[in-house]
């Protein structure tokens, strides 16, 4: 049987901007998905670019591919595929919305997923 | 009378029973991170349970050497603080026990701050350690909760430390959300923790931050009284009868909770790492 296992990388975090989720090894695994969900989905759009980052030793990091997602009501779960990544992941990028909404994004929660399968 | 135990086992001195044996190699075997608790919204939860971070399977590798692996094959379970002093990382295992008996937990561990600097770093892991969350069977009279602590002062902010502690004291227990269903208490913080009586024991760190050398931990619980008997950390044992652990009045859904829990605390501004190799839990055959 193949071994599998979900990680939560940010829980009910505060993504207000930049962010970076912290180093998970993954050596074991041959195939990832990373989950971002919007907790509470806000009545407005909130926009993330992300790039996933690998690295030999869990410090230094080089980008492995990108992406760019728009949350809204009806979409509050992003998703991306990988393999081939080595022993480390991260993820790294931005949100924001439009100025009129800014001031509401501190009360936005994100929880952010790991699914690794060997 | 000598007993025969797998090789894989060889290390470890086990009473009778063999609850559980988790080697890493295998997988995370229900070990998993630590969540305060809740109702209605994560924002209930108490704030210094917010950022506890979870355990992962590691295969040690690090920048100058690559990968160590772990004790008996390829990986270990890892847990990783945040890089911000005081921030800790709790892996927790939740069985049941079905026996008020002596209780035997061993371990391989090693602990090593994250080596994203070319300096000894050995202060810059403040403690590690490992606790026992407990709680009488539901006919016991007077029933408690009961918490056995002990932890590993590496260093703190005046500097090396070295010295293994115990906890007996906790924190205000908080309702937590509006139901009066749920309630939670923070009981890894700085406070309370007194050091174990001739405690002192230099470890080996091992001159740079990217040797991992394992230590063999073993502590003795007895669910009968619900107190302390001994500590073990390789060739030094702790005479642990007459400590206290955190003591409080039972709670209502936790009867016969058998919990284990190791964590890891950072003291600067770097990831601490703390490893285990594997872990049997064994008991007395009632």
């Amino acid at each position: 049987m193949r071994q599998s296992h979900t990680a939560v990388v940010a829980r009910n975090a505060v993504w207000d901007g930049p962010f970076t989720t912290e180093p998970w090894e993954a050596a074991w695994a041959a195939e990832a998905i990373y989950f971002i969900r919007l907790l509470n989905p806000a009545p407005f759009r909130v926009s993330m670019q992300c790039r996933v980052e690998i690295s030999p030793d869990g410090i230094h990091w080089v980008e492995l591919s990108r992406s760019a997602f728009d949350f809204d009501g009806e979409n509050p779960l992003w998703y991306m595929q990988l393999n081939h990544f080595g022993g480390w992941l991260r993820l790294s990028g931005q949100v924001s919305c439009v100025p009129e909404f800014m001031d509401r994004m501190g009360d936005l929660r994100f929880m952010a997923y790991l699914t690794l399968k060997s | 009378m000598t007993r025969l135990l797998p090789s894989a086992l060889d290390l470890f001195d086990p009473l009778d029973r063999i609850l559980v044996h988790d080697d890493f190699n295998r997988g995370m075997q229900g070990w998993t991170g630590l969540v305060g608790n809740y109702e209605d919204s994560l924002d209930s939860m108490l704030p210094e349970y917010a950022d506890l971070r979870d355990p992962m399977l590691s295969n040690l590798t690090v920048w100058d050497t690559g990968t160590d692996g772990s004790l008996h094959g390829n990986y270990a379970m890892k847990l990783a603080t945040l890089p911000r002093p005081g921030a800790l990382s709790v892996a927790i295992k939740r069985l049941t026990w079905r026996a008020a008996t002596r209780i035997r937990w061993e371990s391989i561990v090693t602990f090593k701050p994250e080596a994203s600097e070319l300096e000894l770093s050995s202060t810059d892991v403040r403690a590690f350690g490992i606790l026992l969350d407990l709680q009488d069977g539901d006919r016991k009279t007077r029933p408690h909760r009961v918490m056995p602590h002990i932890r590993y002062l590496n260093a703190d902010e005046s500097g090396r430390r070295e010295q293994w502690q115990y906890k007996s004291t906790h924190r205000t227990v908080h309702d937590i959300g509006g139901r009066r269903e749920t309630k939670s208490h923070f009981h890894l913080g700085p406070d309370g923790w007194t050091d174990l009586p001739d405690g002192s024991q230099r470890l080996c760190y091992n001159e740079i931050a990217t040797k991992h050398n394992w230590y063999y931990l073993r502590l003795d619980f007895d669910l009968r009284d619900m107190q302390f008997r001994e500590f073990q950390c390789n060739n030094r044992t702790y005479e642990c009868r007459d400590i206290e652990p955190i003591r409080i009045p039972a709670m209502p859904n936790l009867w016969c909770m058998l919990n284990l829990a190791c964590f890891v605390e950072t003291n600067s501004f770097k990831r601490a790492f703390l490893y285990v190799d594997s872990s049997l839990v064994s008991t007395d055959r009632e």
